[in-house]
């Protein structure tokens, strides 16, 4: 049986937490949900199964927990290397870059995928992570920027059925060049269990489809003044995600097909929830 | 400063034009007249397609000696067609550039030339020579000719003083990438040409004035402008506007100015609109991307109108209707145009945005067989991979998802011609040379009268 794009399937592999130990089937469909859970800016760590409460289409669920520590991660770097990202701009975005790969663990894996006009896979996911940064200190930056086109690649290559994948897609400005429609790459980021957090420059015109992008996904947005702060926001991010709670549900007493919508919250203690807005279930 | 090659110019046109300051006419009078005997030497031995010497002498003149010299040409027309003329006045165009924005200095009022007695007797003779090197047109198209050439080669030109650069009350808007890059005053160059022009009265129209939009060689002249401008993504919106003015009927100007719209349309220039910290007034000329795609919308269907069979016309009219939301519209007319030529990049536009109009309206099976033509016929090509790849992950097929963009994501270094869409914003002036060759063929056809 294909796993539907966007719907992991969790074998029972031992990686989930919790008092109960549930063993999935093989042919269980489970939906993952990589949750963000903070209070007043801080990130609540240390919740429980069962401090969550995960309603679909309004049907609450039986939440388990997977333990992160063991699952590896996917990062997938989408970078804006149009010509406008040159000189200083470049140079932070490299090191930023780096920074980030020296923080990954021994598991973890990334890939780099670049767009200006053009999008170009320049390194698979790989746990060769000196090649990564290899790669993205040869980016020579030129022509237009395809934001959407590029973050559609970077979602369609970042399915991966081992570990969690964060995809970070930076753009110091507009999209000017792409194919694809925002709604169409919304649709196809629903299928996606990938969290997508986006870092745009702070300017008069608001980076809506990143923002747009991150709420489907769970991930967020990030406006930076300068290029200056990238490495620290990379690894701000970085930070961030490993400190995420995964979920993880069968769903019952809900249609097989179409689209989700998740409603996750915290029980018994203040919080907000990031998570994704939902999943597209079925074909 | 970025160059025009790899950014957008965006011209922004004061409304009083290049006009300068017309005391200064007063100063320069002794020396006037031997100016626009140098200029119209220059226009009659500049030999079209090559930067000679007489090109490179009127590049050189600052903007206060090109608007003296556009007095005194329009003295000796005036002089050419009633020569019993005594009075001359500057010439203020009928309000050119009304309703873009309003500079400080005062509004600059037509006048009384200051001639002397022997400038008036010197323009008469010149008056006279021009009538027997061919005529007053003759002169006012190869002198427009002329100065479309030094805009065009302008970049490269040397400019030995960079205070004697002819300049402009309209400034140019350097964008690279949807962000404004920096500032400077545009060419005259163009405003120019289109002020001679503005003057021409071909012997066959019956109007009383001038009438540029009766004469074949200032339709080419507009023609070639136009693509110019955008084949190096330099945008002029009063050019577009003029060049519609003069020419309403005509399915090539008409098509080219929708073209024109519809890159006012697109993010590069909506982008600076939407985040430019200049005066929106300075903008006036410029719609929202609703309003330009209405526009485009309304130029290409009026250039289908008298030629049905511009297939470029209606593929471009099919893709500003989808991003109007108007799939259904849009499909008819794709379809249609996808039937109707053989040319390669065309079809490959064509079935790109008709996989995208089908797309939209749950037409899938067309969607993808559309998306596969256009992919045959350009087996690199990115976009229509990717609007595959999306269909597909859309279905929940991932791996299909990831099998369309693999190889052509996975390549070292694409090139530009790998995937039309890239430059599909200048594909329409991929015939610019054949357009300025019969420019310059034109302008060289127009023989002294003997």
């Amino acid at each position: 049986m294909k796993a539907p794009f966007g719907l992991a399937l969790l074998l029972g592999t031992g990686l989930t937490a919790g008092p109960q130990q549930p063993t999935f089937s093989s042919r269980v469909e489970a939906v993952r949900v990589d949750v963000l859970v903070t209070d007043r800016g801080q990130v609540v760590t240390k919740l429980r199964p069962e401090d969550f409460e995960v309603k679909d289409e309004g049907v609450l669920q039986d939440v388990d927990l997977v333990r992160l520590e063991q699952l590896p991660l996917n990062i997938i770097l989408g970078l804006d290397v149009s010509e406008s990202v040159n000189g200083e701009r470049l140079e932070h975005l490299q090191s930023a870059g780096a920074s980030l790969l020296r923080g990954l663990k021994k598991d973890d894996r990334a890939a780099l995928l670049t767009f200006s006009h053009a999008v170009r896979l320049r390194q698979e996911l790989t746990s060769d992570i000196p090649l990564v940064q290899e790669t993205l200190a040869a980016v020579v930056p030129s022509g237009q920027t395809s934001l959407v086109d590029g973050t559609y690649g970077a979602i369609a290559l970042s399915g991966s059925d081992v570990g969690r994948s964060l995809l970070i897609v930076f753009s110091d400005g507009v999209d000017t060049a792409s194919f694809l429609t925002p709604d169409v790459v919304l649709q196809s980021a629903r299928r996606s269990d990938v969290v997508v957090y986006g870092i745009a420059m702070r300017g008069r015109i608001s980076p809506t489809f990143l923002k747009n992008i991150g709420e489907v996904t769970g991930g967020s947005v990030f406006e930076i003044e300068s290029t200056k702060d990238l490495s620290q926001t990379f690894l701000r991010i970085l930070e961030e995600f490993r400190q995420r709670y995964l979920l993880s549900f069968t769903p019952r007493g809900v249609a097989a097909t179409g689209w989700h919508k998740l409603d996750v919250r915290v029980k018994g203690r203040r919080g907000t929830v990031r998570a994704r807005a939902g999943y597209q279930a079925g074909g | 400063m970025v160059t025009l090659h790899t950014a957008i110019a965006l011209v922004l046109m004061s409304w009083t034009g290049f006009a300068a300051d017309a005391q200064d006419s007063v100063t320069r009078r002794l020396d006037r007249i031997d100016r626009l005997q140098q200029w119209l030497d220059a226009v009659g031995q500049h030999e079209f397609g090559s930067a000679d010497d007489a090109l490179l002498r009127v590049a050189s003149w600052d903007r206060n000696t090109l608007w003296l010299v556009w007095q005194d040409v329009s003295s000796v027309v005036s002089l050419v067609r009633e020569p019993s003329t005594g009075v001359f006045y500057t010439p203020i165009e009928p309000e050119p550039f009304s309703g873009v924005f309003r500079l400080p200095q005062p509004r600059p009022r037509t006048r009384v030339i200051p001639y002397g007695r022997d400038d008036i007797n010197r323009l008469r003779l010149i008056a006279k020579q021009v009538t027997d090197r061919g005529g007053e047109d003759r002169i006012l198209k190869r002198g427009a000719t002329l100065h479309a050439e030094i805009a065009v080669l302008g970049p490269v030109l040397p400019v030995p003083d960079s205070s004697r650069r002819p300049r402009s009350d309209s400034i140019m808007l350097y964008l690279a990438d949807g962000q404004q890059t920096g500032v400077d005053d545009a060419s005259v160059q163009w405003e120019m040409g289109r002020r001679l022009l503005d003057k021409v009265k071909p012997k066959e129209s019956r109007k009383l004035g001038a009438d540029p939009g009766a004469d074949e060689t200032v339709r080419l002249w507009y023609l070639a402008s136009n693509l110019y401008m955008q084949s190096v993504e330099q945008t002029d919106a009063w050019h577009v506007e003029r060049s519609v003015q003069l020419f309403p009927q005509d399915p090539e100007v008409l098509f080219v100015a929708a073209c024109a719209r519809e890159i006012f349309s697109g993010p590069q220039i909506q982008s600076v609109l939407l985040s430019t910290t200049l005066s929106r007034d300075l903008f006036k000329l410029y719609g929202d991307e609703g309003e330009e795609l209405r526009r485009a919308e309304k130029l290409y269907r009026e250039s289908l109108e008298r030629d049905p069979n511009r297939a470029e016309a209606r593929i471009r009219l099919g893709r500003v209707l989808n991003r109007r939301g108007r799939h259904q519209d849009a499909i008819v007319e794709l379809r249609r145009a996808t039937t109707g030529t053989k040319n390669r990049l065309l079809l490959y536009y064509g079935n790109l945005f008709l996989g995208d109009a089908a797309d939209a309206l749950g037409l899938a099976e067309e969607a993808r067989r559309a998306y596969q033509r256009a992919s045959e016929l350009f087996e690199l090509a990115q976009s229509p991979r990717l609007a595959l790849s999306a269909m597909a992950a859309r279905a929940g097929d991932r791996s299909g998802a990831l099998a369309a963009i693999e190889e052509v994501l996975a390549r070292d270094q694409p090139a530009r011609a790998d995937d039309p869409w890239w430059s599909y914003y200048i594909a329409q002036t991929r015939d610019l040379e054949g357009v300025w060759t019969a420019l310059r063929v034109a302008v060289t056809a127009e023989r002294p009268r003997r």
